[in-house]
């Protein structure tokens, strides 16, 4: 275990973004309950966060971290509307279920 | 051992089985719950990345708000039992390879074209001597926020104010809705709900839904069983 | 006045055209809200003040020293794309300050004499509103520093032209009276708009310092990029098109005489004493570019001085008194083209003549306003008649206008066209000769139509019917009418041989291109004896012949409907029945060719390709399916898909 002697290198967070996004897709992609959908969204928004640290750390660029900060407000805000509009949609269907929500289809 | 290498494997860990988690578990509140430590994970990776400000932030605002808002609403709407159609799904034996599969198959795509060894030439100014003599990780970044930034940062506030101005409108009672400004006549309002109403109809009549229904797997094991498994491919 | 001070002044130029502007837009929002007397006098005092502004800026020019009389400034950036900039700002010389004299002054008088005239019309708001407009427009056309702000001038007069023709629209002769003025203007205004372009197109600019500069440096004197001669005859001819158009010249004057279906104030102002001398001021301010070529200015002197003697003989024709002023309009605006056409010492004679005429067909104008005002509308002299012993004072007013006109010493007529034809005679260019003598034959005819025109009008029997109750109009439509006689008198004084005022005050314009001072020589004695002798002979004529009309003689007049040639000649030669058959039909034929090829052709291409996208659009419409799930995919692999072209793209070291 000789790599373990040095700190780990920035690709070892990416490798690990790429799975935690890739969680979040599948997750996206299976699931039918729009609240956890709405967490593996989260989850996807977080793994991006991880590589812009690491990313910004590689390149000794603090803009990595100021981008972060910049999607956690978005990622507020997206919540906050997503929320809002399941709450909206709930109160006529009763159902949380994403495959339901097609009234806009073509 | 390097510490970082610690950090990184211990929160590593915890986040990819917390976010399996999240996918796994049939009832939202769990989901939420395991939510709360894959982001609190996060939070512990920032940390080892010596981005203090942000690892704080992550904290108070996911695990602090977001998640709160989460468990909030499931609440509010009532929906913290599973939906009988996705525990069945979830609990399908094929369910946890088919998971599998596409994350290694999104990862490894992801991986492929990004290149695991990511050549790292160009280099900025703020090395960790220049964030130390700028009094730290929190002096830098906000010295970087309110200067070079502060546009974007300013834009944001106009973000945020939208999206509560919107929360409140969207969450607002239907009742309200059909009088107030929302474009809605009582007509229109009328007709959609009819046929929101006639869709939902249609959607429990839905004979893909009675077709699953006999095939039930009762499985109660095999989130534990995944979960275990897929955690040990994470952290190798 | 300090020499700060007067370029301070000046550099307020704009807020003439500002004020009228303002007005304009006021009044014309305002309409039926602003109920009279006030529209009018919202509108007069605007003209007013604007008039006031103007005499300031006058004087601030005067203080200045002759050779600094030349004041340009840059008020902002306009069009800036690219190699093409143009700037808007505006440009006082001696020559745009007296078209601003012109235009506020005479301007003034008639909007006075406007309250009176359009007194009780339904639209009367609306009326000083377009008028305000005008002037605003006019302004802006003389103020501007480029032939592009000119050119925005030059259109919103067209366009407040067009209005105010079919100012009583209701009647469908005046609207279409408006379409020909507006179609004839097109045509015109098609072959400026090329002129530009080619302007912009060898000199790379449409400032008049560039483009004069050019044109100076192809003279052999400054820098600048030469004009090949060619170039500068097509420039200058492209140019002659407009003026044709908005000026009235052969074979664009056609719109005028039907002109004056609109109010007989917008006669005078519009029609007579300022937009259609705006021909005059293109070729007097490119000056420079037609310097360069002599065969376009030869062309430009005979068009002008054709214009005058043929559209003389037409006026001679007509009974109703206001197309003979505009028959008579035309014919003097030949003179002034004529004069800008030649040059040398014809530029400063041309300009005299405009203010000139301003002053003198404005006073025939509204003495023709105030007779039709008085008689109901009756303008055909066929059924006028006497009217000196009841309407006096109109009747003396329009006696002077036409002493004026005919070229009778001391009035102002008789001064500025003979400086013209003095211009001709003495021009060093050989065609001179033969200009003036035409010229001299069309102020014979002029003395002759204006004064049959009096005669029949104001003297001899009683012709109207009994119904006719004739009257003197109100005092605010015969003082404006005194303030145009006074000015037609002493006008005259602004460019006497010998002193010359005028001439010397053009000069900054003008520089060495305005030719000599003319001086009291015997030669000029004899030109203008020949003029004056010319002028008598003409009124003695009409005297002999029309002054003692009978009732029974004019209503001969009408019985005794010429055959032949002579109604060929009544009808101011059947040019509109030949635009008719040789322009109007053809075209309505071409029209509809262009109506079926666009019909069978491009309508079912168009409708092709758009009933083509409805049908993709219904196929695609089904990928629209409402699951979540189908759309998160396919936006998951196209961002995978992006990342990849990115990555290909960039190389591996991103």
């Amino acid at each position: 275990m000789e790599f373990l002697q040095t700190p780990p290198d920035p690709d070892a967070y990416i490798v690990l973004a790429v799975f935690l996004f890739s969680i979040g897709a599948v997750g996206f992609l299976v699931r039918r309950n729009a609240i956890v959908m709405f967490m593996c969204i989260e989850l996807m928004l977080n793994a991006v966060n991880l590589s812009l640290v690491s990313f910004g750390r590689a390149l000794s660029d603090l803009s990595g971290q100021i981008l972060v900060f910049f999607v956690l407000v978005v990622a507020a805000a997206e919540v906050m509307v997503g929320l809002a509009i399941l709450v909206a949609i709930f109160r006529r269907r009763a159902r949380a279920s994403a495959d339901d929500m097609s009234s806009l289809k073509g | 051992m390097s510490g970082e290498w610690i950090l990184y494997i211990v929160f590593g860990a915890t986040a990819l089985v917390s976010a399996i988690g999240v996918v796994f578990l049939a009832n939202p509140i769990h989901s939420a719950l395991s939510l709360i430590g894959a982001l609190a994970s996060v939070a512990g990776l920032f940390l080892a990345q010596e981005a203090f400000f942000l690892s704080v932030v992550q904290i108070i605002v996911y695990t602090g708000a977001v998640v709160v808002l989460f468990l909030f609403v499931i609440m509010l709407l009532g929906i913290d039992s599973a939906d009988p159609r996705e525990e069945q799904l979830l609990r399908r034996q094929w369910f946890p390879w088919a998971f599998l599969g596409g994350v290694i198959g999104v990862g490894g795509l992801v991986l492929t074209i990004t290149g695991i060894d990511l050549p790292f030439g160009v280099s900025g100014t703020d090395t960790a001597d220049a964030v130390n003599e700028a009094g730290g990780n929190v002096q830098a970044l906000s010295e970087r926020l309110f200067t070079d930034w502060l546009l974007p940062f300013e834009l944001t506030s106009i973000l945020v104010v939208a999206a509560i101005v919107g929360g409140v409108v969207l969450a607002k009672r239907t009742k309200d809705l059909r009088g107030s400004g929302m474009g809605l006549t009582p007509d229109l309002a009328e007709r959609i709900s009819e046929e929101v109403e006639a869709d939902a109809a249609e959607g429990e009549l839905d004979p893909e839904d009675a077709f699953e229904a006999d095939d039930v797997d009762p499985d109660p094991d095999s989130d534990a069983v995944l979960v275990g498994e897929t955690s040990e491919n994470g952290e190798g | 006045m300090s020499k700060e001070a007067a370029e301070n002044i000046l550099e307020l130029a704009w807020i003439v055209p500002l004020i009228c502007l303002v007005s304009a837009g006021v009044l014309t929002t305002l309409g039926r809200k602003l109920k009279e007397p006030w529209g009018g006098v919202v509108g007069v005092g605007a003209v007013g003040v604007a008039f006031l502004v103007t005499v300031v800026v006058f004087a601030a020019l005067l203080s200045l020293p002759a050779d600094q009389r030349v004041f340009e400034h840059v008020l902002f950036e306009w069009i800036p794309a690219g190699g093409f900039r143009i700037e808007a700002g505006f440009l006082v010389d001696p020559l745009s300050i007296l078209w601003m004299l012109l235009v506020t002054g005479v301007g003034f008088v008639i909007h006075v004499y406007s309250l009176g005239y359009i007194a009780g019309d339904e639209r009367y708001t609306t009326f000083f509103g377009q008028m305000n407009l005008f002037v605003a427009s006019m302004l802006i056309l003389v103020l501007g520093n480029n032939f592009l702000v000119l050119f925005v001038g030059w259109e919103l007069v067209g366009a407040c032209s067009y209005l105010l023709i079919g100012f009583w629209f209701k009647k469908i002769e005046n609207s279409s009276a408006g379409n020909k003025a507006f179609f004839a203007n097109r045509v015109g205004d098609f072959g400026f708009l090329v002129g530009l372009m080619l302007i912009f197109a060898t000199v790379g600019s449409l400032d008049f310092d560039t483009v004069f500069g050019a044109a100076y440096a192809s003279l052999g004197g400054g820098a600048g990029v030469p004009i090949a001669l060619g170039t500068a005859t097509a420039i200058c001819l492209l140019l002659l098109v407009g003026v044709t158009g908005k000026s009235a010249q052969v074979p664009l004057y056609v719109w005028l005489a039907d002109a004056m279906a609109g109010p007989t104030p917008v006669s005078a102002l519009i029609h007579a004493a300022t937009m259609v001398t705006a021909g005059v001021y293109l070729i007097s301010r490119a000056h420079p570019l037609f310097a360069l070529s002599e065969v376009s200015r030869a062309i430009v002197t005979f068009v002008g001085i054709g214009t005058a003697f043929y559209a003389a003989t037409i006026a001679l024709g007509q009974y109703r008194v206001k197309r003979v002023l505009a028959y008579s309009t035309i014919s003097q605006l030949g003179y002034m083209i004529a004069a800008v056409g030649i040059g040398g010492a014809g530029y400063a004679a041309g300009v005299f003549h405009v203010i000139s005429h301003g002053f003198f067909k404005a006073l025939l104008f509204l003495g023709a306003g105030s007779l039709m005002h008085a008689m109901h509308g009756e303008e055909d002299m066929r059924r006028l008649g006497g009217l000196r012993k009841v309407m006096p004072w109109t009747a003396g007013l329009f006696l002077v206008g036409g002493l004026s006109i005919s070229g009778i010493i001391p009035f102002s007529g008789f001064w500025s066209k003979d400086a013209i034809l003095g211009a001709l005679y003495e021009s060093p260019e050989s065609w001179g000769k033969i200009a003036w003598g035409i010229g001299l034959a069309a102020a014979f005819l002029t003395a002759l139509y204006m004064f049959r025109t009096y005669f029949l009008t104001f003297t001899g029997d009683r012709s109207w019917g009994d119904e006719a109750h004739p009257h003197e109009s109100p005092w605010v439509m015969v003082i404006p009418m005194l303030v145009l006689a006074v000015g037609t008198t002493l006008w005259g004084l602004a460019d006497l041989p010998g002193s010359q005022w005028l001439h010397g005050f053009l000069e900054p314009t003008f520089g060495v291109f305005g030719g000599e001072a003319e001086r009291w020589t015997g030669e000029v004695v004899l030109l203008l004896t020949a003029g004056l002798l010319v002028g008598v002979l003409g009124v003695a004529t009409a005297y002999a012949v029309w002054s003692r009309a009978t009732r029974e003689r004019r209503i001969s007049f009408g019985e005794r409907i010429p055959a032949g040639a002579g109604m060929f000649w009544r009808k101011a030669y059947d040019v509109d029945a030949a635009l008719e058959y040789g322009v109007r039909r053809p075209g309505w034929e071409l029209t509809g060719v262009l109506a079926t090829v666009d019909e069978d052709a491009i309508d079912r291409t168009v409708m092709g390709i758009g009933g083509g996208a409805k049908r993709a659009g219904r196929q695609l419409a089904r990928l629209q399916n409402g699951s979540v799930r189908v759309y998160a995919s396919v936006f998951l692999g196209g961002v995978v898909l992006i990342a990849a072209y990115v990555i290909v793209r960039g190389g591996a070291g991103l």
